[in-house]
């Protein structure tokens, strides 16, 4: 439903006469080259019982099949044109579109371009005819002829299904909760940062979709509502490549993972990541209790395919599809709170799994609900149901602040600067910034510097959004740089930077024994590729260090050099230190990376 | 007193909800493939218990994170199994794998299985395995090209079957090693 939000009507309207254009163009088979993926999945459409036959496509622009509100095509198999007036038709600024239409024949048609790809089917109910798009890659698609069966009653899986016998998980404290707003914590990678989407859109966003799709699906505020507890980075937190469960594990244990959990009081927490799991984007415990109500989702999807939504119904209770739509598979009877294919619509409800079943759509099953005249569940398929009932169960997790708290991101201040500073002879001032997304202009700021990390706080004169501390030979080390904002809407928040003072050598500094000979034992400095070190002794490590004392690169020298090369074009461009350590001690270099 | 029955059967009933976690049982003997010495730009060549599999690699290179993993993933109906190498540095080396995730040890890198069900429910359960002393050995690396040479030998011991009553269709224990020439991306 967030789509709702952000769609923009348009009418795909072409001037000129009615396109005789095709939407679906059919591939001449022998000039379909498949990869060793694409001839995977193509075989698991061969092998479905309910595929009739199939065709390699290209899917055409629906603009030139579309003239004011009807959609003409041809379509293998049928002869003539096939003409559709649209029913329901939005698109996105991104591209993403959606496309139904029917005539007065009971035929439909259902298209949809996501950034997972092209959807849709077509069903000629007069001809007994089904067609669906199906995915092989993202250039490659496949029109598939289903036999009529593929949209028989879904609940037609012989067993009944089973009641949910489900207990509520242990809740420490119910005094301060109201029973049914779930707060939602958003945690986010830094390497989600590079995946183009910003976590402080998604997770609202995911929010909104949550509670527009609840609503939709019948469900009121007093049943069940969400809110955003907060959202921030899981620092020191590194997807792990193709263990989605693992690192779901993980998260679950993480300490700073719980503290922001506590701190925020959120009674679920999700982490946004990179797409670090192969096809996999998203997964969250079912049924959770208190302690394990964790989900991952990968950023570019949570918002995109209703994945934040669907890993969130999970960790309430709500279940996949209970009978199979489109291969084989044994039915889920575990309980009654299952997803659904929304009959003919193209659509399957947030929590069926099968994209056979069409493509997601804000509604939660709930066989009292309708979505574009069809049933959205059954008796058997009623997620709405287990979200209304868990609700004050998984509300209470965490209960809810005593007062409102706005923004809840206090903690969420955070001091941009290396954690050391060259001390002695290379004295340099310390340079710091904050960084913050969620203060508004106009911002006041209180730098003040302490030796302790404790009062007495001494007051810098900065002002702005970076502090310079400059009398570095007065301060111990480690010394405390703290920051205080205050923002146009009353908002505060603190962060405080612990540095350490330490010994840099950049070639103008004293050797151990104070001789000035180590003149240029660094060069060049700053450097470009190669870093050329004066003599190094057998047995000496080599390290190169970021600001956080983080090991970058090592090197352990095998012999004695006069001069040692260490080709470090690998490093982004920047400041880092370099540690030499041998059998006479150890020192430290400031080194830039041009 | 008069509450002990209750007591008793209230902790029957918490036993018998404990349920016990399967364990590993003792690998079974490492079955080693004659593996070429190299493949082909694009080619990955890679067994699972002495048989070829079929896993479709990726790497990355992660520049936020200054690392490297690899992920190998089989889709097998609605059953995806994968599984990976992580925090690798961006050079050359042979480095041997450690189980605990939350740790990052110098020279090591991390490597974890998961099977998925319907794309986000648990299957079976694996951890590393420990005995067999795995290693991933990155033998070239091309940084301007963004090639990747190597090999690799990594086994998983089923921990749990998480109540699926179903064959999932991996055994208890998982040998896999392969060969790999490829590119990787940088994010």
């Amino acid at each position: 439903m967030i789509a709702a939000f952000l769609l923009v009507f348009f009418s795909f309207a072409k001037t000129g006469a009615q396109s005789t254009n095709s939407i679906i163009q059919v591939l001449d088979p022998s000039s379909v080259t498949l990869t060793t993926e694409e001839s995977a999945k193509l075989t698991l459409i061969q092998n479905n019982p309910m595929t009739l036959t199939y065709w390699h496509i290209n899917v055409n622009s629906l603009a030139s099949c579309v003239s004011g509100t009807t959609l003409a095509t041809s379509l293998p198999g049928v002869s003539g044109v096939k003409s559709f007036t649209a029913d329901y038709v939005f698109s996105l600024p991104n591209g993403e579109y959606y496309w139904s239409g029917a005539n007065t024949s009971g035929e439909q048609i259902r298209l949809g371009k996501v950034n997972a790809g092209y959807f849709g089917n077509i069903s000629l109910p007069g001809l007994d005819i089904y067609y669906g798009i199906q995915k092989l890659s993202d250039t490659r698609y496949v029109l598939v002829k289903y036999h009529e069966d593929i949209f028989a009653n879904p609940n037609e899986c012989g067993t009944p299904a089973v009641e949910d016998e489900e207990e509520d998980s242990v809740v420490e404290d119910r005094s301060d909760c109201d029973g049914n707003v779930i707060r939602v914590l958003f945690l986010y990678t830094s390497a989600s940062l590079n995946s183009g989407f910003d976590p402080f859109v998604v997770a609202p966003a995911v929010i909104d979709e949550l509670n527009a799709t609840t609503a939709a699906s019948g469900l009121t505020n007093s049943d069940i509502s969400f809110s955003l507890a907060n959202v921030g980075p899981l620092n020191g937190f590194d997807e792990t490549t193709n263990d989605i469960f693992g690192d779901l594990d993980r998260l679950t244990d993480n300490s700073d993972a719980q503290d922001a959990r506590d701190y925020s009081k959120a009674d679920v927490v999700i982490l946004f990541t990179r797409p670090a799991y192969g096809t996999i984007v998203g997964v969250g415990y079912q049924t959770a209790s208190n302690a394990n109500a964790y989900g991952i989702a990968v950023i570019s999807f949570a918002a995109t395919s209703f994945t934040a939504s669907h890993e969130i119904g999970h960790i309430i209770g709500a279940r996949h599809q209970r009978c199979t739509v489109c291969s084989v598979s044994n039915c889920d009877n575990a309980t009654n709170h299952h997803g659904f294919p929304i009959g003919t619509s193209g659509f399957r409800t947030i929590m069926m799994q099968q994209t056979c079943a069409g493509a997601r759509t804000g509604r939660w099953s709930n066989p009292e609900s309708t979505f574009m005249g069809f049933a959205t569940g059954d008796a058997d398929n009623n997620n709405v149901a287990i979200l209304k009932s868990r609700a004050d169960n998984v509300a209470c997790f965490r209960g809810d602040p005593a007062t409102p708290i706005y923004p809840y991101y206090d903690n969420w201040v955070y001091l941009t600067g290396p954690n050391w500073v060259c001390d002695g002879d290379d004295e340099q001032p310390y340079s710091v910034s904050y960084s913050s997304q969620f203060f508004t202009a106009p911002i006041t700021y209180s730098w003040s510097v302490s030796e302790t990390g404790l009062a007495p706080w001494t007051l810098l004169s900065c002002n702005t959004n970076q502090c310079t501390v400059t009398d570095i030979n007065d301060l111990s080390s480690p010394f405390f740089v703290r920051v205080t904002l205050t923002d146009v809407n009353g908002h505060s928040g603190t962060d405080i930077q612990k540095v350490e003072k330490v010994l840099c050598r950049t070639g103008k500094g004293k050797n151990r024994e104070d001789t000035g000979s180590i003149t240029g034992k660094v060069q060049p400095n700053p450097f470009a590729d190669i870093l050329r070190i004066g003599e190094v002794t057998s047995g000496a490590r080599l390290s190169v260090m970021d600001a956080n004392g983080r090991v970058l690169e090592q090197q352990v020298c095998k012999e004695t050099t006069p001069e040692f090369h260490w080709d470090l074009r690998n490093l982004v461009p920047g400041i880092y230190f370099l540690r030499i350590e041998d059998t006479q001690g150890i020192e430290n270099f400031k080194i830039i990376k041009q | 007193m008069k509450h002990l029955p209750v007591l008793l059967l209230l902790l029957l009933l918490t036993t018998a909800a404990c349920k016990k976690e399967d364990k590993c049982t003792t690998a079974p003997p490492w079955i080693e493939v004659n593996l070429p010495d190299s493949v082909q730009l694009g080619e990955t060549i890679m067994y699972l218990n002495g048989e070829v599999a079929d896993y479709k690699p990726n790497f990355a290179y992660i520049q936020v994170y200054q690392l490297m993993g690899c992920g190998f993933e089989e889709v097998a109906g609605d059953i995806v199994n994968s599984f990976g190498f992580s925090r690798l540095p961006l050079e050359t080396g042979n480095f041997q794998l450690q189980p605990n995730q939350n740790e990052t040890v110098e020279g090591k890198a991390v490597s974890g299985f998961s099977q998925v069900v319907d794309e986000d429910i648990r299957g079976y359960s694996y951890q590393l395995e420990e005995s067999v002393n795995g290693f991933i050995h990155v033998e070239y690396l091309d940084t301007a090209q963004q090639i990747v040479k190597g090999r690799f030998k990594v086994a998983f011991c089923r921990t749990s079957k998480n109540d699926w009553e179903e064959d999932l269709g991996l055994p208890e224990h998982l040998q896999f090693q392969g060969v790999f020439h490829e590119k990787y991306k940088v994010e």
